[in-house]
């Protein structure tokens, strides 16, 4: 689930999409939680993801050559933008995808 | 009505509650019984051993499932009689009534027919080997020769099923995730109980994953399948543009935000999906050094065959669960497919034998060569035998052979199983055991006891009754002990 291709280019679309229709990048955060999930996400959990976010856009600005290859998989269209926020949101996304709570079935 | 709503709500959470309450202390002891370090603090310690019932004689195992029932009569159990009878019908006397297949029970007639390949004695034991496996023959006083095995289910799925959980229905843990639950595991970086397939020359009967299932066990003690692919364990590798730390980074996130979720709902499978993926970061490096089967040397090569280079072949499989086991895998599970001749058993039978025999044999050297034989329980056979009579047009060049559950041939080596001896005793027709049988549910307490574990004390609560994996039958079969 973290390393399919699949998995990682829908992450990758779906955050080319919020990035698209929210300018805030904390809002990005906070709607693809509600998305996946379909409920809100509390605070603490909020803080968490925040921080990840941030941690990665920052590291990935410095290393573009990962963000680039990172957002470079799938054959869905891939328009251009900010790469590095792109990929960051991406791996966001990968990590609530990969939640027990989104992955429970019964 | 509204009093009732009400009620059965307070009903609900007072269930909810007590449940809980049960499983978390239930699991946490029966946790700290099997793994004493549990508590110490450790994460890491869940993964280490826990403790048998008694001495083990074999610590780890490696099942080498002839799938779809190699005939006994072309293999292991010598029956002269059905050549000199060929063509004959299989007495009524015989027979005694018993159910077939639908596949043969309109046959008109049931000519017998002998082994088309020749037989001889091998070894200080004089086993009766047939020339199809010239290689096992010559490691033969190493086996113990169950000639005596039966089954309850006559197909392929059932029977199968039956072999591996002890169960026919599929819903039940397999032999491997039993283990992995009893006795945890030797290596933390790999899991307890490995899965690898391969495919024959013959007629094939498919595998799912449902015989390695974990059943109502603990998720981590499910079977994890090695493809045959380039990628051994499927996804296990990276995604461009991440690295060892991004993906360290990632998981502790996710580990912190699934710890949220548990401390909420006291789900142990939220514990259990943390400890599998931290499972699969450390498999990113532990799998790929043991899968790298070229930096074998050349006299184990040699041992195998050229084939054991080829991924996803049999012989590539031996050597593999051969470094599994030697890397601490409590139970390696082979499936080698194509063993289900109806028809056409001279054309198909000696392409499997030439496939299985060469490194069945080399695995059981290998293990001896290493000193590890000795704590390695190797298992060798099928879902159940092949009947003595003729299924189809029966000519003096083939022939072809149904299911028979009523008594097939399973061989055991290593782990604490005497060596050189043959157990049991079928009728002169192979069809009916006259002395000592082994039951499915025997040869699991069986295996059972060789790990050190009491049959009937390795148990799981489910659904309001304790469950084993010999269910409510099963008895030791103490003269295979040595």
């Amino acid at each position: 689930m973290l390393n399919d291709p699949a998995v990682n280019e829908a992450a990758r679309v779906l955050a080319q999409k919020l990035t698209a229709a929210e300018p805030s990048e904390s809002g990005r955060v906070k709607m693809a939680f509600r998305l996946i999930l379909c409920r809100p996400a509390a605070d603490r959990e909020l803080e968490v993801l925040n921080s990840y976010y941030r941690s990665e856009k920052e590291l990935l600005s410095s290393r573009m050559q990962d963000a680039e290859r990172l957002v470079s998989v799938g054959e869905f269209e891939n328009p251009s933008g900010d790469t590095a926020a792109v990929a960051a949101l991406m791996q966001t996304i990968v990590l609530l995808y990969n939640l027990d709570e989104t992955l429970t079935r019964s | 009505m509204d009093t009732e709503l009400i009620e059965s709500r307070l009903n609900t959470n007072r269930r909810h509650f007590l449940g809980k309450l049960s499983l978390g202390i239930g699991t946490a002891a029966l946790g700290s019984l099997l793994i004493p370090d549990l508590f110490s603090g450790d994460d890491d310690e869940v993964f280490s051993s826990g403790l048998p019932h008694f001495a083990p004689k074999a610590r780890r195992i490696i099942y080498l499932f002839q799938n779809g029932a190699p005939s006994q009569l072309e293999s292991f159990d010598y029956k002269p009689l059905l050549n000199t009878m060929a063509g004959q019908d299989l007495p009524a006397s015989v027979r005694m009534g018993q159910r077939l297949t639908g596949m043969t029970s309109n046959q008109e007639r049931f000519p017998l027919v002998g082994s088309y390949f020749r037989f001889a004695q091998h070894g200080q034991s004089g086993t009766w080997v047939s020339e199809l496996f010239p290689n096992m023959a010559r490691v033969i006083d190493e086996f113990c020769v169950i000639k005596t095995m039966h089954t309850e289910a006559i197909n392929h799925d059932p029977a199968l099923t039956f072999m591996q959980t002890g169960a026919q229905q599929g819903n039940r843990p397999s032999m491997g995730a039993w283990l992995s639950y009893g006795l945890g595991s030797d290596n933390k970086n790999l899991p307890a109980f490995c899965v690898l397939l391969s495919r024959g020359r013959g007629n094939g009967q498919g595998v799912y994953s449902k015989l390695w299932t974990n059943g109502f066990l603990d998720s981590v003690h499910q079977g994890v399948q090695f493809s045959s692919s380039d990628e051994p364990v499927l996804y296990l590798n990276n995604p461009d543009g991440i690295d060892k730390d991004a993906r360290r980074r990632m998981l502790d996130k996710l580990g912190a935000l699934n710890s949220m979720a548990h401390e909420e709902f006291g789900d142990p499978e939220i514990q259990a999906r943390v400890r599998q993926y931290e499972m699969a970061y450390r498999m990113q490096t532990s799998v790929p050094e043991l899968t790298d089967l070229k930096r074998e040397p050349d006299s184990v090569i040699k041992m195998y065959g050229p084939d054991c280079l080829v991924p996803g072949t049999y012989a590539a499989n031996c050597l593999l669960a051969r470094k599994l086991s030697e890397a601490g895998v409590r139970f390696v599970q082979l499936y080698h497919q194509g063993w289900d001749q109806h028809g056409n058993l001279v054309g198909e039978m000696p392409l499997q034998a030439q496939d299985a025999d060469r490194a069945s044999a080399a695995l059981i050297m290998d293990l001896q060569q290493r000193g590890l034989l000795d704590e390695t329980l190797v298992i060798w056979g099928g879902e159940f035998g092949r009947t003595n009579y003729c299924q189809g047009d029966l000519s003096k060049a083939n022939y072809g052979r149904d299911h028979h559950p009523r008594c097939y041939t399973v061989l055991m080596a290593g782990g604490g199983v005497k060596k050189g001896i043959t157990y049991g005793e079928s009728d002169e027709f192979g069809y009916n055991i006259v002395r000592d049988p082994v039951h499915v549910n025997d040869f699991h307490a069986t295996i059972l006891h060789l790990m050190g574990l009491n049959h009937e004390h390795l148990v799981f609560r489910h659904l309001g009754r304790r469950y084993r994996l010999t269910d409510v039958g099963g008895h030791v079969i103490k003269p295979l002990l040595a």
